[in-house]
Formats: structure tokens, C-alpha cells, sequence
């Protein structure tokens, strides 16, 4: 073999591997595209983008819905959902506008408008917080104010140490306590003994620990003082409001829909989550079903449309964690005053 | 008269670091003819290496005038065929493309400059390693290679530095033998640096003779054995007290 | 020949299958859920069950590797001859290429996103950005390496700087060319994935990362698995390149005459 055969070969191998790789990515894009739902009637499809805060669960059945059901679609709308990424936040790709909407909660909100990259919530997905604290029965602490001096797993919120501490206290206890941020599972590291209680919903972790055997003391956190607020919500951009605020309306429309049919029909709607979630995510169906059970009728109230917002729950759960210190502006300095009104609004409804 | 291949007067060189200057050269005189062979031996860091870098225009003279063919440019490089003391085969090149060395600098076309290399090699007997890489070669191999290269980029004029000097005793003897048969070929004007007294009485027609740092010509000896050289000559008497002559020399330098 | 190189694969083997073996059986016999650490088995299989999903993600991720690298070696070449042009721009290039490494993906990846957006750009970057340092350096370290007794020797043969750096000092400069290029390609994979942390419709670390937030463990593994593969036949691609193109270097040194 001489040099230039040599030469030939060394350049030429890479730029084969480069083609065939081009390639086969190109054939599959075209394969699939010829999937994608072409306009039905005179309206062309407007694209929209909806950042997940999470990995697919049950506070995303009516929107799952909705996209099986083709209500997006009747809408003009081809909505695709971008899978939850741990580096950027559903709450930066919407107020940086590379996503449409998103899901984020209260606190998420707050902390956005804090540092100047104002999003806007335009439904409350489910009406009443369903947020809890929980220890292993078998750790023998059987009410918050016992909580004194044991180890937190936290998630890692500037806010959380008031939000827990206040429980506490609210309890008759003093509200101290260690404080660890996980990495891992919450409920693996409650069950490892490394931990001694954690946050979480009351729709998914402690129906999943019921479904395992595990048994657990539930604080609610609403019953020990901590004012209700909405977790999860949907946002949107301030741009997108003034841009887009019919194309909002639509989307909300079809959520809505996908929402109110999920309330009234539980076995349906689990059934469409799991069809259409990512293959693998729901490696236990069960789960999702009595998830299902438990969230349907907590939508909203019965007799009340979905998504609607209430003031309160907009002033006093945030003026909360604002006095707690835990949200700093841009440059870092706390923030104790906001304008809650700007932060939510109903319209899209 | 023709003008001498080689003309070296009055060449210097002078090493400068800040304040502290190092003189290698003290004045040189030294004159090749058309087609001899001329060789300087002298104890180490005479400053051989460093007139053969000035003649090679590698290096500038710090003063002085060299002169090729009569001509006292500055630009001498190109002018010779300069071979150091390592062979420096470029390992990725065959033995064949290696040869071709220079021709290709020169942009000779590739299909020309292949078939001047083969011819090279086939004369001197290793046309079959053409295609072999200088890794897979002995020592004296590559010597002889270098050699090869050297005289394809210029069979006029030739500059080499103890070409032989890394060499065993009976692989010396065996390629100054293959020397003189490249040199009978070509009559070439030859400088060759030397340690080996006796090496430089069986190639040369006269040898100069350099003194330690700084270097300075000592002697300048006449070798009148009959051409075509043979190693046999080595034993004659008139060798044996030219070599005596120089050994001794040489011995005073060294000590010095 | 080909039997030998083969069989230079054999300790390797060996000690894979008994890493393995002793992987399986510590999960079977320990308290260790399998939902935690899987089984070798359970990986494979786990694997094959998915493939159709996991093929798409390994495709988008492959792409994404192949185009970063092809930039990263145009760029680390180019910047191994700036870096060689003159001492000036090597010292103010140098501590910037050292920098360059140092950003982590958390101060970058809302970057990257807000500038590029989803496609594919951002993930190519970031390939790019990984993989052309060690490009960049072992070939500068190379170029500067060229024997200056050789640089004489092509000075008296009147050869320009240009054709000193293209007959010897570029071909001097590949075996660390190469040694550079076999580390970039083993980490090119990784830096893909570190790339779609950004945010993405679909490649690995994206499944990646929604098998760990879903708790799937099996399928992390699974993907950490194919990441592996690509990672070694990226690797053994360079390497073979390199044999081709550089024999001599290979070449065990006989003595002939």
C-alpha cells in the first residue's frame, strides 16, 4: 500500500462513517415525518412547544389526553412536548421564549419574577396543594413536632428549610432540624434509614409506597398552617401573552377539555398516559391508575371550571416564602415584596 | 585557471550570549580543487561541525569569505551536499522516497525523481530495500542511504560529518570501501570530517589538520597513495609514518 | 497476522467475562435489589426489549459524536498551527485553550440553549468543545517536537518553511496527532451526552435521563451500555486509521544487512 492509498484511505474512512451516519439520520427523519398530522381542514397546524417539568406522570393526563384524543389538533395546534431536562428548567426555556408553555409551580414562579425572568401562570392544574410530609412508620415519629433534630432529604429550594421549619413549629416543636439535599429518590432515601423524612405528593410517592408495602406517617402540609397554593401550574411567557394570546386560547381550550374528560373518567385517561408516555416510564401501570384514582376528582373543585386561580392562593403562600429570605434577586439580594397579580391571570380560560 | 570548488578565507565564528562571547573558529584558510577529496580531523569541539554548517549556509560566518565555484554569496545553501552525522532517514518514507529527498525540495517531478532514486540504489547494490522503511535497516544501512540522498541532491559537492563514526569497525571498513567506489563514479569535490586518522589517510587526497577550540589549522598533509584507493595501502610505510605523524598530532591537541 | 491481532484482544475478554460474572452473581446473591443495580443479563435484555426506542436515541446521539469530531479535529489542527506559527500567539492562545475546558456544563447548557435552541448545533458544540483540546495540544506538542538537527539538514537543501512543515513536520506530528485524536474519540460519546443535557427531543442522555427520573434503572444502564460500544468502536475506528496510516510507526524494528 504507497502513500497515496495510505492518504486516501486515512481521509477517506471518516468521511464514509460521516455520510452513511448523515444518512441513515436523514432517511429516519423522513420516515417519521410522514407520520406527523398534517392539517385537517383550512387551518394550517401552528407548532407549540410545552416544556415538561418532569417525567410524564398523572399531573399530565389531560394534556396527554387531549394530544390522543386530536383535540390540539382541532385547535390548529401540533403540540409537541419537550421530555424534562435537569440542566434548564421548564421555567427558563419559557421565559427565554424556546418553549411556548411549560409546567412549573408557585414557588417556581416566585423565584422567576425575583430575578427578573418574569413567566406568567394561566391555569392551576390541580385546585388544592397535595404536597405532604412523610416518615417511615416504622421510625416511630408520628406527628411533625417530633421532627426536632432528624434529617430532612430536601430538593435542594432556598425556601424549603422555612416552609419545613414552620410545620414544625406550627406543631409545638421548634423547627430545627438537619438538612441534606438528595440527588437520589426521596422515598429510596427515606427507606435506606439515611433519611428520616422528605416531601412529597400525595398522589404519586405515597400511593407507590401503599402499592409497595411501605408504610408511612402523611403530614399534609396544608393541615399544619402552611396556606394552600397551586402546584402544578402552566406558564407561559409575558411575550407570549401579548404575541400569541389567541393561539393561548386555543391551547387552553384543548387542555381544558383533556382535563375535564380526565376528572370524569379515571380508567380512560390512566389508560392514554400509558399509551402515550415514552416506552419504559411507567414501569409499574398499577401505579398509574390509583395515581389516577387519587388526582381525577382533585382536578378542581366540583361545580368550577378547571384551572381557575384565586387570588390567596397567589399572596399568601408567597408572601410566605418571600419573608423567609430564600428568594434573592439577579444579583443575589433577598427579595421581600412582589407583585402577586402580575404573576397569574385566568384569561386563557 | 578555474576557480577552486571550495574557498575558505579568513572564517570566523564567534558564539554571543549576552556578555559572554565564545570564539568556536579562530581564522580558517582552507581550499578544496575540482574533484578532491579533502579531510579534516581534530580533536572534539574544534569547531568542525561548525565551518561545515557555514559552507552548507546553515550558519553565517561571523567574518571571513567562502567562496563555491567563485561565488561569495551569502545564499550558499543548495550549493552542497550536506550530510550530518546522523543519517536522519524520515521514518515514514521508504527507503526509495527518502533518497528522493532533496529532488523533491527541488520540485522535481515525482515520476522523474522516483526513477533517479531506483537507479541510484540499483547501482550501489540495495536496490532491494527500496520499498522497506529505515526503521527495518541496520545502522550502517541507513549511513549509506543518507549517503545516497546526499549525492542525489548533489553529486558536485559534498559536505560529511563523520558519516562513519557511529559505525563498528568492520561495517566502517566495508562502507569506506562502498565511499570510494561512489566517489570513483562521480569524482565528486569531497570535505569529510573524521576522527580516524586512518580513515581520512584511505579516502583523501590531502587532509587539514584543526587544532582545539578555538579551531585553527595546524597542518595541511599531502596523502600520495595511487588511486583507486585499496585498504592494503593502509600497511605501506609511507602510511604507516604519515599516520604516526598525525597521531601524534593530534595526541599534543588533545591534551591541550 | 490477523490471528495476532485478534488474539491481542484476548486478556481484555478474559477479564470483561470474569468482571461480569462476578457482577451477575453479586446481584443474585446480595440484598441488592435488581431495581437499583441490575444484572448484566438484565441489562442485555432490558436492551433488546427496548431497541426499537433505544436505536432512534443512539442514532441521534451517533450523529451528533461523528459531526462534533469531524469539527473538533478541523479545529484542533487549525489551532496546532496557530499555536505553531509563533512563540507570541502560542502564549496567548495556550491559557485560553486550558480555560476552554474548564467551563462546566451547568454554567454553559442555558447558554447554549437560549443561544442555539434544541437542534443540533448546541450538542455538536459541545462535542466540539471537548474533544478538540486534546486534538489541539497533542499535535502542537508534535509539530514542536521536529528534530532540529533534521531542520538543518533540509535548510542546506534550501527548503522553505512551507515545505518544511509539509514534508517533515506535519507527518513528524501524527503518531501525537493520533494519540490526541484516540482520547477525543473516547470521550466524544460522553461529551454528546453531556451536550443533550442542554434539552432535546431525543438522543442518549436525554433517555438517560428520563429512565433516572422515572426511576427505570435497567434502561440507564442500557444506554450507559450502548454508550460504551459506540465509545470502543469510535476508538478502534481511530486506531485502525492509524495503522493505515501510519505502518511505520507499527512496524516491530528488524535488522536487515
Amino acid at each position: 500500500m504507497n502513500t497515496r492509498t495510505r492518504l486516501l484511505l486515512s481521509i477517506g474512512i471518516p468521511v464514509v462513517l460521516i455520510i452513511l451516519v448523515v444518512g441513515a439520520f436523514l432517511l429516519y427523519q423522513q420516515r417519521t415525518a410522514s407520520t406527523v398530522p398534517t392539517a385537517q381542514g383550512p387551518r394550517p397546524l401552528t407548532t407549540m412547544t410545552l416544556a415538561l417539568d418532569w417525567t410524564p406522570n398523572t399531573n399530565h393526563t389531560g394534556i396527554y389526553v387531549a394530544l390522543d384524543k386530536g383535540w390540539y389538533r382541532d385547535e390548529g395546534i401540533n403540540l409537541q412536548l419537550l421530555p424534562y431536562s435537569s440542566n434548564v428548567s421548564p421555567d427558563v426555556l419559557v421565559s427565554n421564549g424556546k418553549a411556548d408553555v411549560g409546567i412549573s409551580a408557585t414557588e417556581g414562579v416566585v423565584a422567576d419574577a425575583a430575578v427578573g425572568q418574569p413567566v406568567v401562570s394561566i391555569a392551576a392544574i390541580i385546585q388544592h396543594n397535595t404536597s405532604a410530609l412523610v416518615t417511615l412508620a416504622s421510625s416511630g415519629l408520628t406527628r411533625p413536632s417530633m421532627l426536632d433534630g432528624k434529617t430532612y432529604g430536601a430538593f435542594g429550594a432556598p425556601y424549603e428549610t422555612a416552609v419545613v421549619g414552620e410545620i414544625i413549629k406550627r406543631d409545638g416543636g421548634r423547627g430545627v432540624f438537619k438538612s441534606v439535599t438528595l440527588d437520589v429518590d426521596a422515598m429510596q432515601a427515606l427507606e435506606s434509614h439515611r433519611i428520616d423524612f422528605v416531601w412529597v405528593f400525595e398522589g404519586w410517592e405515597v400511593i407507590q409506597a401503599q402499592r409497595a408495602g411501605v408504610q408511612l406517617n402523611v403530614f399534609p402540609i396544608t393541615n399544619y398552617g402552611v396556606a394552600d397554593y397551586y402546584t402544578p401550574t402552566i406558564i407561559t411567557s409575558p411575550a407570549e401573552i401579548k404575541q400569541k394570546p389567541d393561539l393561548l386560547r386555543r391551547f387552553m381550550a384543548a387542555t381544558e377539555r383533556g382535563y375535564d374528560y380526565a376528572r370524569t373518567h379515571v380508567q380512560e385517561s390512566a389508560q392514554i398516559l400509558l399509551k402515550e408516555a415514552p416506552k419504559g416510564t411507567f414501569p409499574d401501570p398499577g401505579l398509574v391508575l390509583a395515581s389516577q384514582q387519587f388526582l381525577s376528582p382533585r382536578y378542581a373543585d366540583t361545580g368550577r371550571k378547571w384551572g381557575m386561580q384565586d387570588a390567596a392562593a397567589w399572596q399568601d403562600y408567597p408572601q410566605f416564602i418571600l419573608n423567609s429570605g430564600g428568594i434573592d434577586d439577579a444579583s443575589g439580594k433577598p427579595v421581600h415584596n412582589m407583585n402577586f397579580d402580575a404573576l397569574y391571570t385566568n384569561q386563557f380560560l | 585557471m578555474d576557480p577552486p570548488k571550495l574557498l575558505v578565507q579568513g572564517v570566523t565564528k564567534t558564539y554571543r550570549d549576552g556578555r559572554r562571547s565564545l570564539e568556536a573558529l579562530a581564522p580558517i584558510d582552507l581550499a578544496i580543487a575540482t574533484g578532491e577529496f579533502v579531510s579534516i580531523i581534530g580533536p572534539s569541539g574544534c569547531g568542525k561541525s561548525t565551518l561545515f554548517n557555514m559552507i552548507a549556509g546553515v550558519e553565517k560566518a561571523s567574518s571571513g569569505v567562502i567562496a563555491i565555484d567563485g561565488n561569495a554569496e551569502e545564499a550558499r545553501a543548495g550549493k552542497s551536499g550536506y550530510m550530518p552525522q546522523q543519517p536522519l532517514l524520515l521514518p515514514w518514507r521508504t527507503i526509495e522516497e527518502n533518497v528522493m529527498l532533496g529532488l523533491d525540495i527541488r520540485h522535481t517531478p515525482r515520476k522523474q525523481a522516483q526513477q533517479e532514486a531506483y537507479e541510484l540504489l540499483k547501482r550501489f547494490g540495495l536496490a532491494d530495500f527500496a520499498q522497506d522503511y529505515p526503521a527495518t535497516l541496520s545502522g550502517g544501512m541507513r549511513q549509506r542511504i543518507a549517503l545516497l540522498r546526499t549525492v542525489l541532491f548533489n553529486h558536485d559537492f559534498l559536505l560529511l560529518d563523520e558519516p562513519f563514526g557511529a559505525l563498528d569497525a568492520l561495517t566502517r571498513l566495508s562502507s569506506q570501501v562502498w565511499l570510494l567506489d561512489l566517489w570513483q563514479e562521480y569524482h565528486a569535490s569531497v570535505l569529510f570530517i573524521t576522527h580516524d586518522v586512518r580513515e581520512a589517510i584511505l579516502l583523501s587526497d590531502r587532509i587539514y589538520v584543526f587544532s582545539a577550540r578555538p579551531g585553527r589549522v595546524l597542518r595541511i598533509v599531502e596523502v600520495d597513495l595511487p588511486r583507486p584507493r585499496q585498504p592494503v595501502q593502509l600497511a605501506w610505510a609511507q602510511s604507516i609514518q604519515l599516520e604516526q605523524e598525525l597521531v601524534t598530532l593530534l595526541l599534543k591537541e588533545q591534551k591541550a | 497476522m490477523k490471528l495476532r491481532g485478534i488474539a491481542g484482544f484476548g486478556p481484555a475478554f478474559v477479564l470483561a467475562v470474569g468482571l461480569l460474572a462476578f457482577w451477575e452473581l453479586y446481584v443474585r446473591s446480595s440484598q441488592i435489589s435488581p431495581a437499583v443495580l441490575p444484572t448484566p443479563t438484565g441489562i442485555v435484555q432490558a436492551l433488546i426489549d427496548n431497541w426499537d426506542v433505544i436505536s432512534v436515541h443512539t442514532l441521534q446521539t451517533l450523529l451528533e459524536t461523528v459531526l462534533g469530531m469531524a469539527a473538533a479535529t478541523l479545529l484542533g489542527l487549525l489551532l496546532a498551527a496557530l499555536l505553531d506559527i509563533s512563540s507570541w500567539t502560542r502564549r496567548a492562545i495556550y491559557p485560553l485553550l486550558v480555560t476552554s475546558q474548564t467551563i462546566p456544563m451547568i454554567a454553559l447548557a442555558p447558554l447554549l440553549l437560549i443561544w442555539f435552541g434544541f437542534d443540533l448545533g448546541p450538542k455538536v458544540l459541545v462535542v466540539t468543545l471537548y474533544c478538540f483540546f486534546p486534538i489541539a495540544v497533542a499535535c502542537a506538542d508534535g509539530l514542536a517536537s521536529a528534530d532540529p538537527e533534521l531542520m538543518k539538514l533540509l535548510r542546506s537543501m534550501r527548503a522553505s518553511r512551507w515545505q518544511a512543515l509539509w514534508l517533515v513536520r506535519l507527518p513528524g506530528a501524527m503518531p501525537s496527532f493520533f494519540s490526541g485524536l484516540r482520547i477525543a474519540a473516547t470521550y466524544s460519546v460522553t461529551g454528546a451526552i453531556f451536550g443533550e443535557y442542554v434539552g432535546g427531543f431525543q438522543g442518549l442522555g436525554i433517555y438517560m435521563e428520563t429512565a433516572a427520573n422515572s426511576h427505570v434503572i435497567v434502561l440507564v444502564f442500557a444506554a450507559i451500555l450502548v454508550t460504551a460500544v459506540l465509545s470502543l468502536l469510535l476508538f478502534g475506528l481511530v486506531s485502525l486509521i492509524e495503522r493505515i496510516a501510519l505502518p511505520w510507526y507499527h512496524s516491530t524494528a528488524r535488522r536487515i544487512g
